[in-house]
């Protein structure tokens, strides 16, 4: 799996279709300015948000503002091409913590992130998906925060990456923390400090602060550069249902809901 | 070994004594010498097996005479009880209460449902002689690998011979007694038959490999495929054709239960999370000082009651409204396997790297962790509930809308009466226009705005926030309503059977809150509860409509510290447990 | 749940107002106590790390308080300055 470029709403949804309907899953990424409409006052967009509008009119940080709306136009196209439905059918909710979803579609999951230009959209039939980005030139080293990133085992493997890799592998471990914190719904919740990952040479895997094994063979976990500047990281939780294969790919997503007072007559 | 009952067991009293002598038979799970402590059940986890010297405890406890109705010698006669009796055994190990007992009684229910009189003997003696079922169900639109069911049966003289495969089935290789929903096309292009069969010993049965999962590792799930296997004209369970009605007949018993059930699982969950905290020090980032963390052990018990108040209506439901019970039990089956598995990753920011410690003192953690999600067999297991939900929201397009018959439903709502009609499995499938749980929502919403005390204006406000989310979801179902039909429905319903659900569980909650007041009423005569809990369902629905207040917040942790200390459980009930 | 508490920084706020300040690369005197640290000020997640670091430095025993706790129901800067104050326990001077 590698994220999926999409360059705006006129573009093919066909990859994304076809990776979730093979492997269950697809991350995605996009450009801002690909998904910001002209105008943000325009009538249509209260519909195409739903009640994130509300959110949106309490907004005063331009960026912020931009990026809010494209990544949930993004989103929403995404799941919709995936499910078969049009953006404006499905609602995006928020559980108590946070953790964005399509409301009442739980086979299909999503998780959202953006940063600078850049939008993240991850989607999975098989369980849970979190997804983080980062620009991987992003200076977190010597700011103080390895020391609220990393765990022990982390810091001495960071220690041990030449100098001028070090801030992005700083990066890395970072974004795949988020994603897996995000995927549980906890967003900053979980203290970074308390699960790490494995160094940037190995399969990724979630580790417990002295180095053991923390979560099982249902969490996966990936990172990738994108567009040579930006550090992307996915954590995906299988639990093993049978999401993938032909066997999967033939049961609908979004099964056509008979209406009964058809059949009623 | 078999099993006799009689009527006093019944009584409420009867009920409590029964669970704390299970509870006390179990013993303490966190005492290192006890053999049936948590190091022992992680152990067994460890080794994908169940722990023998828990099996042998329940065999001697006779936990399934549970299942079998009181007029075939056992002692269900109220579904609210089964699922208290059942957390017992769910607080020790989800594969436990799975393999022991949920299984068997899935497919039990079906023979209550609809078997002949020699059927029901001979499954109750089955049973209470030791015996173990299970039951391979329809599988669902859109299924998964587990939910998988290809068999088929077709005619022959003097029954029918069955054919195909059946991909995951709990205990398969053990079980004494199969129920099996075949597709007989003889009988019809989609139809569906039940049969009950001897358990898999004939040379014409092949268990296949057994499936690896994530959680509840002690229950040995295994496939099964039939090779022209004879059925007699006896193994007919009910009408040829008659399984789809059948199956419906059943799940609003199993859907209702089973979630319920689980609650015991979760409830482990928090006292881990408990004992945690408090054996933190004042200035450890996981004490109880901690602002988060007193925040997600109160979400939690929150999280909870609110559970059990919709599983306490919906097993009632089966037995107070049963042509209601449909829609009730689906709610339940959409809604507690999500509930219930975030809450548990809600509480493990407070662990931090101990949710993942497979052993030790936390260890039950990461076991819940895992076994929750399993219970509920992912989306493909809440769909068919959701498909339900819809059906009632165009069935009845103003949903809780007063029917002239807002009687008395104050039964509904109470947990310990122990009073109640039996089940009559004929009712369960003419499904009522009706909603009395939204349609107790007026009258609810009046006397919380009328309560008195701290918390009587948070409960009001979050009771107003409620209804004011009823009156937008049945202005959508109106809209949806008012276009015409067409071949299939915009995925838009989707989001209202989500809405329709929190809005139910609200409305239990209420209920119970309602109809616990008083002087005895303890914590669930407390309107601190109900306001915690409205406004998490709420906000669930609308993040920003309502906020929990935070002195109630302050409220229900002492009350699950007291829990703790006290040993009891986080429920509506709040039992005794392992002493 | 601490958003009213806008007024009660005193002079946490001062402290809070320059290590922001000096984070979003902007005057000081451009920031005021309503200002929402997501939404009006654009602060993401490594610039709350930032903050929580920079304070630290300034309030030894806020490493005591993780990030998580520290930020809890608060979403303006008044709010933050008002944990802050009790948190540390100290009138800032």
């Amino acid at each position: 799996m590698r994220p999926l470029r999409n360059r705006g709403p006129a573009d093919s949804w066909l990859p994304v279709r076809r990776e979730v309907e093979s492997s269950g899953t697809s991350v995605l990424y996009a450009a801002v300015a690909d998904w910001l409409p002209d105008d943000l006052e325009r009538p249509g967009l209260a519909a195409a948000l739903g009640r994130d509008h509300k959110r949106l009119l309490e907004m005063n940080h331009v960026p912020n503002r931009s990026r809010f709306v494209a990544s949930r136009l993004l989103l929403k196209s995404a799941a919709a091409a995936v499910l078969g439905a049009e953006p404006d059918e499905l609602e995006l909710a928020y559980k108590p913590g946070g953790r964005p979803h399509l409301r009442g579609v739980d086979q299909l999951d999503v998780s959202l992130s953006h940063t600078e230009e850049l939008l993240v959209v991850g989607l999975t039939r098989n369980g849970r998906i979190g997804v983080d980005a980062e620009n991987a030139g992003r200076r977190m080293l010597g700011l103080g925060t390895e020391r609220q990133v990393c765990t022990p085992y982390e810091l001495e493997a960071v220690l041990a990456v030449p100098r001028e890799r070090r801030n992005g592998e700083l990066v890395r471990l970072w974004t795949l923390k988020e994603a897996y914190s995000k995927a549980i719904g906890q967003g900053l919740r979980f203290r970074f400090t308390e699960f790490g990952f494995t160094p940037e040479d190995r399969q990724v895997q979630m580790l417990r602060p002295d180095g053991t094994p923390g979560a099982g063979w249902e969490w996966s976990f990936h990172s990738w550069l994108v567009d040579d500047s930006y550090m992307v990281s996915a954590a995906v939780y299988d639990p093993g249902f049978g999401g993938r294969g032909p066997a999967a790919a033939a049961r609908p997503l979004l099964p056509v809901v008979p209406d009964p007072r058809l059949s009623a007559r | 070994m078999t099993t006799t009952v009689n009527r006093a067991e019944s009584t409420e009293q009867a009920v409590r004594e029964r669970i704390a002598r299970l509870e006390h038979d179990l013993g303490d799970l966190d005492d290192p010498g006890n053999p049936l402590g948590a190091d022992h059940f992680l152990a067994a986890d460890g080794r994908q097996h169940l722990l023998p010297a828990a099996e042998r405890l329940l065999d001697d406890f006779g936990l399934n005479a549970e299942f079998v109705p009181r007029e075939l010698g056992g002692r269900l006669d109220r579904l609210d009880v089964l699922a208290r009796v059942l957390r017992a055994v769910f607080r020790r190990d989800a594969a436990l209460g799975l393999g022991y007992g949920m299984t068997s009684y899935l497919a039990a229910v079906v023979v209550w449902a609809d078997g002949n009189e020699e059927q029901r003997r001979r499954t109750a003696e089955l049973l209470l002689g030791g015996g173990r079922m299970a039951g391979a169900y329809p599988e669902p639109v859109p299924g998964n690998d587990f939910l998988h069911n290809r068999l088929t049966a077709t005619r022959v003289p003097g029954g029918h011979r069955l054919d195909g495969r059946k991909e995951a089935l709990n205990n398969a290789a053990r079980v004494d007694s199969l129920v099996v929903f075949a597709h007989t096309p003889e009988a019809g292009e989609d139809a569906h038959t039940a049969f009950l069969l001897p358990g898999p010993g004939a040379a014409d049965v092949d268990l296949l490999p057994r499936r690896r999962t994530s959680g509840i590792r002690g229950c040995v799930i295994q496939g099964l495929r039939f090779s022209g296997h004879r059925i007699g004209a006896d193994g007919l369970l009910g009408a040829e054709g008659g399984g789809a009605v059948l199956a419906e007949r059943a799940f609003p018993v199993t859907r209702s239960t089973g979630p319920s059930m689980a609650l015991g699982c979760a409830d482990t969950a928090l006292r881990t999370t408990v004992a945690f905290a408090r054996a933190h020090r004042a200035r450890s980032r996981a004490s109880l000082r901690s602002a988060r963390t007193r925040s997600a052990l109160v979400d939690a018990f929150t999280d909870l009651l609110v559970c059990d108040c919709l599983s306490l209506v919906a097993t009632r439901g089966v037995h107070l409204l049963p042509r209601e019970s449909r829609t009730l039990s689906a709610v339940v089956k959409y809604l507690l396997p999500t509930v219930l598995t975030e809450m548990v990753y809600d509480l493990s920011v407070v662990l931090g790297s101990e949710s993942y410690a497979t052993s030790g003192s936390y260890g039950m953690f990461q076991k819940a962790a895992r076994d929750l999600p399993m219970i509920g067999l992912g989306s493909a297991g809440t769909a068919a509930s959701r498909g339900v939900i819809i059906e009632h929201l165009l069935r009845a397009t103003e949903p809780g809308a007063a029917d002239g018959s807002e009687g008395d439903f104050g039964r509904l709502f109470r947990p310990h009466d122990d009073d109640l009609p039996s089940v009559s499995p004929q009712e369960l499938t003419s499904a009522a226009p009706g909603d009395s749980l939204l349609a107790s929502l007026p009258a609810a919403v009046r006397s919380a705005r009328a309560a008195r005390g701290e918390f009587a204006g948070a409960l009001g406000e979050a009771a107003d926030a409620l209804a004011t989310e009823l009156r937008l979801l049945r202005e959508d179902c109106a809209r949806l309503a008012e276009r015409r039909p067409a071949g299939g429905l915009s995925p838009r319903v989707y989001a209202l059977a989500d809405r329709y659900a929190l809005i139910a569980a609200g409305a239990a909650c209420l209920g119970v809150w309602q109809h616990g007041a008083g002087p005895d009423g303890g914590l669930l005569a407390d309107p601190a509860w109900a306001a915690m809990a409205l406004a998490r369902i709420v906000g669930r629905l609308d993040r920003t409509a309502v906020r929990a207040p935070e002195a109630g917040a302050e409220h229900l942790l002492a009350e699950v510290l007291d829990r703790f200390d006290d040993a009891r459980s986080y429920d509506l009930y709040a039992t005794p447990i392992g002493r | 749940m601490d958003d009213n508490a806008t007024t009660s920084g005193g002079t946490a706020l001062a402290v809070l107002v320059e290590e922001a300040a000096r984070i979003l690369g902007r005057p000081p005197g451009r920031l005021e106590p309503g200002q929402h640290l997501q939404h009006d000020l654009g602060f993401d997640s490594v610039m709350l790390l930032q903050l929580k670091g920079r304070l630290e430095a300034r309030f030894p025993v806020l490493r005591e308080v993780s990030l998580p706790d520290l930020l809890l129901g608060v979403h303006t800067l008044g709010a933050l300055a008002g944990r802050l104050e009790r948190t540390t326990g100290l009138p800032v001077a």
